[in-house]
């Protein structure tokens, strides 16, 4: 699709409604205050004036006033009086909300933190993407950092004001979703394994990679329940990896070979699903699953006294995850955001959180003070000879994202 | 018989002594309905002929290529299941709630709306909670699925189950509300004068209850054709209905312009039924006034 | 022989509803059963604190199984400022959304009912259309329409509690509307027609002969609404704003784990519902066997839909 002089509108109206037209996108354009294209402003029709006046585009999000504005503009600027996080719930210890309100500044300005939640991703995106949203502090996936900051929805951040980034360990400052590391700070991040009850599931040779996994499904169904991970971003990604590919190619030959393979051992899948497994699994009602890393060790500790779950850190590819503190371009209270995220960069309030979320947080100082069942769990600490194989999964544009849908819905409708 | 049905039988004339209610009435709801729901619909028409452009954005043109991708061996198959699974779970909501209606309605009388408020009582604790609840109860390791060999879950007919669960309320109450208006001594009359009671309740009971069981029957049906919470769930994410389709294409994809042209697709053809029962049901409710 | 007839039908009848009652209940049941669960017994080993049910999600173990009884949850969800506050606010928006739709679709339905056909079609059309839209679409449509009227017009309400009501109205609107108007076709004219006759305005009959007969639907629309509402969790999804209501809370918990306080707070709406329930059917029937003014209580009764 490209900006070329196709005429849109002369589907729409007949020839001689043009100086109207005109008319009418000129009215616009001053309404708006801003040049824009016919298109933008007459677009929508009867709601021209509507979409117009803020950007001829749904994406109010975006708008790139987050690219534009200086890297000090917050410099000196007082410390709001409200917070608003939209996170998962559960995410974080109660603990700490309560602590950095006592901060002292934060005490001064008498800052209220206020959370909202979300249950997946596609939310978080919709909202930020229509804008208006009023939130100062999101915490997206990978895939959604690079996305929001493609589409000019995030905030760039003032590292003057979080000086405390010092403590995160350097590599873990610019990644593939964010080159130039100046969009998001880590907050915890994790990989996709798989489990299996070995009392039930008695493969002849030990699984080793998710391609194995896959490869157990078939054989193993009728003895109980087999989950894999749900989500387009998930499901299309891991399976291309396991045959080899990148987890973000968009090589026709390798979607159609990854649709092929994900056909082929869907009737070996019980369900797709990614809500609740936890529960389920740690109960003994899946007996072969992907699972992030904090969720398996969980499910492990549940299972304990069965001792009955063997969980595989695949060799090969596998999916590494982030989840990161990043501000939206349109975040009211911008000050007391960047205090939020300098306050969890502490490593006391690191330490704190790993217990409580059982993912890690790479700020060295923190990790050194886990407890020892921390520590040298892979499960938690997972060994870099792993991770070094593993690719983030991201959303690189709509036309990806569109084909992995497709591939999705059939795999689950088949 | 033919003296009860001349009794049940309006003659058109009294139709014409009606109060009527002043048209006006209905203002503040056609407004709310101009504003809050033909506004969000006018964006979802404005969509389905643009192009993504875009995580999340459009590029506002005419161009009907979206509708011509909704015309997918896999979207015309979903949508096939999804109709056969709520037309089934429709007619299973309608044998399991009607006779319940019947039976507060008929025998019960200072304890009517007891019975009513019980029936939604089980709704006031969240759908997740009970949604959890009666994974348990269907769990292959329950007593259901090992004593009585039920055994469903992550099936189509543990679907239907959540279905007929979380829909009965919605048929029962406006089927109570029009059997509660019932004049019982009609049935009596007619079975005092020898109608035999399942030609009463046909001739009566049924005629005159027949404007709301299809009312409750079709607030059933065409919710439960846009459902995708409970196929999710219940049916381990893989036994897709339409609202499962519309929710990636909205959410995984971010495709607004294709997931608006899969929803207008869907009302378009929901719409065909809403048509039909408006044609039935203008001719029903003659014998009612 | 009729006789007997007719009390096996009501027997059977009775039979029918209890099953679909224990149907409605058993899910229940083990709800409230898991609320009094104890984490697992290894999680219970290897904690140090003093309440069992301080243990965190995420090292609570296996609770889809009987560990033990303990009441300690009930405290725990209580002192659940995030729960509690989400209930409360869930609950004021249903109440507000159940009022506000149960009223337009009372207009609707009155003005309706008996219009002509040629007038009431598109009507008919448009409030089926409302129940058409699959939830995930309406709400993203919203989310986009509330936005921009928001940036266009000041005076509109952020997204926020405001606008999850006024998104939730439109379904609730169509539901009161088709369920009163059920039961107002047809409801018969006499009893208007004899009002009219002896002198009644029409706003008096209104109130004194049709809403009575119409309460029925009005009660069982308005509950209806109530409880969509209160159980809605696509549409405040993505027009909540800020705010959080207890299903948001809800769903987004089920990924790091749901505890038994859910369960506890679920019982305990349960148990005051079940209780108010109880105390107006108790006050009901004292009135009515006792009570002098026998044609007061009918008119209550009659209010209530128990005439």
């Amino acid at each position: 699709m490209t900006d070329a002089p196709r005429d849109h509108l002369k589907i729409l109206a007949p020839r001689s409604m043009r100086p109207k037209f005109d008319y009418l996108h000129r009215e616009v354009q001053d309404l708006a205050g801003t040049p824009m294209s016919r298109r933008a402003a007459l677009g929508l029709g009867g709601l021209a004036i509507l979409a117009a006046a803020c950007g001829g585009s749904t994406n109010a999000g975006g708008g790139g006033n987050g690219a534009s504005q200086p890297a000090d503009a917050l410099k000196g600027k007082p410390m709001e009086d409200q917070l608003v996080i939209y996170n998962w719930s559960e995410y974080d210890d109660p603990s700490t909300y309560k602590k950095f309100a006592q901060l002292p500044d934060e005490a001064a300005a008498g800052l209220k933190t206020h959370e909202t939640y979300y249950s997946s991703n596609d939310e978080l995106l919709a909202k930020l993407h229509a804008g208006g949203t009023g939130y100062d502090i999101v915490v997206p996936s990978q895939n959604a950092v690079g996305e929001l900051i493609q589409e000019g929805g995030l905030m760039k951040l003032d590292f003057n004001l979080i000086p405390n980034i010092k403590n995160l360990d350097p590599k873990f400052r610019k990644s593939s979703f964010d080159q130039t590391g100046e969009y998001h700070v880590i907050k915890d991040f994790g990989i996709t394994m798989f489990f299996y009850q070995n009392t039930v599931v008695k493969p002849s040779t030990e699984p080793k990679t998710m391609k194995d996994f896959y490869d157990l499904l078939v054989p193993n169904v009728s003895k109980g329940r087999t989950n894999v991970l749900d989500g387009a971003e998930e499901v299309v990604p891991l399976a291309a990896m396991a045959l080899g590919y990148s987890a973000n190619t968009a090589d026709q030959g390798e979607l159609d070979d990854t649709q092929k393979f994900l056909l082929s051992i869907r009737k070996g899948v019980t369900t797709v699903s990614s809500f609740g497994y936890i529960n389920d699994a740690s109960a003994g009602k899946i007996i072969l699953s992907q699972g992030w890393n904090g969720d398996v060790r969980r499910i492990l500790k549940a299972r304990k006294k069965q001792g009955d779950i063997t969980a595989v850190l695949p060799n090969e590819k596998s999916e590494v995850w982030a989840d990161s503190w990043c501000i939206p371009a349109t975040a009211p209270h911008p000050v007391a955001a960047h205090a939020w995220i300098n306050f969890l960069l502490e490593p006391t309030t690191a330490v704190t959180e790993m217990n409580y979320h059982s993912y890690p947080i790479p700020i060295p100082a923190a990790l050194d003070q886990m407890p020892a069942d921390f520590k040298n769990d892979p499960l938690f600490n997972v060994p870099a000879s792993y991770t070094d194989n593993y690719e983030y999964i991201l959303n690189p544009n709509p036309q990806l994202v569109n084909a992995r849908t497709k591939i999705y819905q059939q795999f689950k409708a088949a | 018989m033919a003296a009860v049905a001349a009794a049940v039988k309006p003659t058109k004339k009294r139709r014409s002594f009606a109060p009527k209610y002043p048209a006006w009435l209905t203002l503040p709801s056609l407004l709310y309905y101009g504003i809050f729901f033909l506004g969000p619909m006018a964006i979802l028409a404005v969509f389905s002929v643009s192009l993504q452009s875009g995580f999340g954005s459009v590029e506002y043109t005419f161009d009907t290529g979206q509708f011509a991708q909704v015309n997918d061996s896999l979207y015309i198959s979903v949508f096939e299941r999804t109709l056969l699974m709520a037309a089934t779970g429709s007619l299973v909501t309608i044998a399991v709630g009607y006779p319940l209606a019947y039976w507060m309605a008929r025998y019960l009388s200072t304890y009517k709306m007891l019975a009513l408020l019980l029936v939604i009582v089980p709704f006031w604790t969240s759908f997740l909670i009970r949604t959890y609840a009666l994974k348990i109860i269907l769990d292959s390791h329950g007593y259901l699925a090992q004593d009585l060999g039920i055994d469903i879950l992550y099936t189509k007919y543990a679907v239907g189950v959540g279905l007929v669960y979380n829909y009965l309320p919605l048929f029962i109450l406006p089927v109570f509300a029009s059997l509660e208006r019932m004049d019982w001594t009609l049935i009596e009359a007619a079975t005092d004068l020898g109608a035999r009671p399942l030609t009463a309740f046909k001739d009566i009971t049924l005629r005159l209850t027949l404007p709301g069981v299809v009312t409750g029957g079709l607030l059933v049906f065409i919710p439960m054709c846009g459902e995708y919470i409970i196929p999710n769930i219940l049916g381990g994410g893989k036994f897709e209905f339409v609202g499962n389709i519309i929710g990636d294409t909205f959410g995984d994809a971010q495709n607004w312009p294709f997931g608006s042209a899969l929803s207008i697709s869907l009302m378009a053809a929901l719409s065909v039924f809403v048509v039909i029962y408006i044609m039935f049901a203008t001719r029903e409710e003659q014998f009612g006034a | 022989m009729r006789r007997r007839r007719i009390l096996t039908a009501k027997r059977g009848f009775t039979l029918w509803a209890l099953i679909v009652y224990a149907f409605l209940y058993l899910p229940i049941l083990v709800v409230v059963i898991f609320a009094f669960d104890k984490p697992s017994p290894t999680s219970v080993a290897t904690f140090k604190g003093s309440n069992i049910c301080d243990i965190q999600p995420a090292d609570i173990g296996n609770i889809s199984v009987w560990n033990g009884f303990t009441s300690c949850w009930f405290a725990k969800g209580l002192d659940t400022g995030l729960y509690t506050s989400a209930i409360k606010t869930s609950f004021v928006i249903a109440a507000e959304a159940s009022i506000i739709a149960t009223i337009l679709g009372l207009g609707a339905a009155l003005a309706l009912a008996r219009m002509r056909r040629r007038w009431r079609a598109p009507f008919d059309v448009l409030v089926y259309l409302t129940l058409v839209v699959p939830e995930i679409v309406i709400a993203v449509a919203s989310l986009i329409f509330f936005v921009q009227v928001r940036s266009n017009f000041g005076a509109f309400p952020p997204l926020g509690r405001s606008t999850i009501l006024l998104g939730q109205i439109v379904f609730n609107a169509s539901l009161a509307m088709l369920i009163i108007r059920a039961r107002f076709v047809g409801m018969g004219d006499k009893l208007e027609e004899a009002a009219y006759d002896l002198g009644s305005g029409p706003f008096s009959t209104f109130r004194q002969v049709t809403l009575p007969r119409l309460m029925p639907a009005v009660i069982a629309a308005a509950l209806l609404s109530f409880t969509f509402s209160f159980d809605d969790y696509v549409l405040p999804a993505f027009t909540n704003g800020t705010t959080s209501t207890w299903p948001i809370v809800l769903y987004s918990a089920v990924r790091f784990g749901i505890t038994p306080a859910v369960n506890a707070l679920a019982t305990l709406m349960l148990l005051v519902t079940l209780v108010l329930i109880v105390a107006v059917a108790l006050l009901l029937r004292r009135s009515r066997v006792e009570g002098p003014g026998q044609e007061e209580q009918q008119g209550l009764g009659a209010a209530l839909g128990l005439g």
